[in-house]
């Protein structure tokens, strides 16, 4: 039933009466039982895939941590023995140098 | 089970319960179906896009994350844009007309009154399909889900002022290609004004 109060413009009125249209003319609708049923059944039964598709995504992560874990602990002893054969090679160095340098001593003792 | 909240058969689905997701498909799927049904117009497609709609969300909702939106919310929004690409990729097919299932029977009546009913539902019904995107649904959860501007605002991503100004503009517009095509507006509640 329409109720038209006094002093309502004419739009007020024009979304009303669109107001009452709509109102009966959307009603919920049902989808078929046989459809409902269905895929209620397609639905449930391929859940399952969703938990594997969560435990993978758990099993990538701690296969990623291990994985960073390995490649820090490698670059660490890489950079280690980095170090250490950069000390050695400058002990050759110096070592060489010594060597070199008591050479030409006892040259030059030689020499005297 | 079937008293959960939304939420705990949310967690449960998403920690793998397949019999909590089923209880948020029951509780859902009568909406979304008649969500998409109002938007393509038939309900074949409305069948395939709602069916998709669950299967999108069953493999998505262990990723699913609780913004503060209602469930219903993510659901529309996967139903919306399914429906988005089903629009664009049938651009070029005819329209569909209304299935049958949409004529409402009104028991009581002469059988020319019930044609006339349906004629002026569809040609309503025709006019809403050929509006903008945000605006069918707009009108859709409005007059079907009956949900306030705020909760449609959630679903659409817009404020409650600016759904409550495009719902104005929305049915003034509606009015003006209604009536542009012949509709009787006037006759307000047709379901029992219209041939008395």
């Amino acid at each position: 039933m329409k109720i038209i109060k006094w002093g309502q413009s004419n739009e007020e009125l024009d979304i009303a009466g669109m107001e009452m249209l709509l109102q009966t003319s959307l009603q919920p609708v049902e989808p078929r039982p046989e459809f409902k049923r269905r895929l209620h059944t397609q639905v449930i039964r391929q859940f399952q895939p969703v938990q594997d598709e969560v435990k993978t995504i758990k099993q990538r992560r701690v296969w990623m941590v291990s994985a960073s874990l390995v490649g820090g602990v490698l670059t660490i002893f890489m950079g280690v023995r980095f170090v250490m054969t950069l000390i050695a090679m400058i002990g050759l160095i110096l070592q060489f140098r010594k060597e070199n340098e008591n050479r030409q001593v006892v040259a030059l003792r030689q020499v005297r | 089970m079937l008293d959960t909240s939304d939420e705990t058969a949310l967690v449960l689905a998403a920690q793998g319960d397949g019999e909590a997701f089923g209880v948020l498909y029951e509780r859902y799927l009568g909406r979304i179906y008649t969500y998409i049904y109002y938007r393509t117009g038939n309900s074949a497609d409305a069948e395939d896009l709602t069916a998709r709609v669950f299967f999108r969300a069953m493999r998505h909702i262990g990723n699913y994350r609780h913004r503060g939106l209602p469930f219903s919310a993510w659901l529309y929004r996967i139903a919306h844009n399914l429906v988005a690409n089903w629009h664009r990729d049938n651009s070029r097919r005819k329209e569909v007309p209304l299935d049958d299932t949409l004529m409402m029977r009104h028991q009581g009546d002469h059988p020319e009154h019930e044609l006339v009913i349906n004629e002026e539902r569809n040609r309503l019904l025709q006019v809403i399909r050929n509006l903008p995107a945000d605006r069918q649904q707009l009108l859709i959860l409005k007059f079907v889900e009956h949900m306030s501007n705020a909760q449609i605002g959630e679903i659409m991503g817009r404020s409650e002022g600016a759904v409550k100004s495009l719902y104005h503009r929305t049915l003034l517009n509606l009015r003006l290609k209604y009536e542009h095509i012949g509709g009787d507006w006037h006759s307000g509640n047709n379901g029992s004004d219209l041939g008395e």
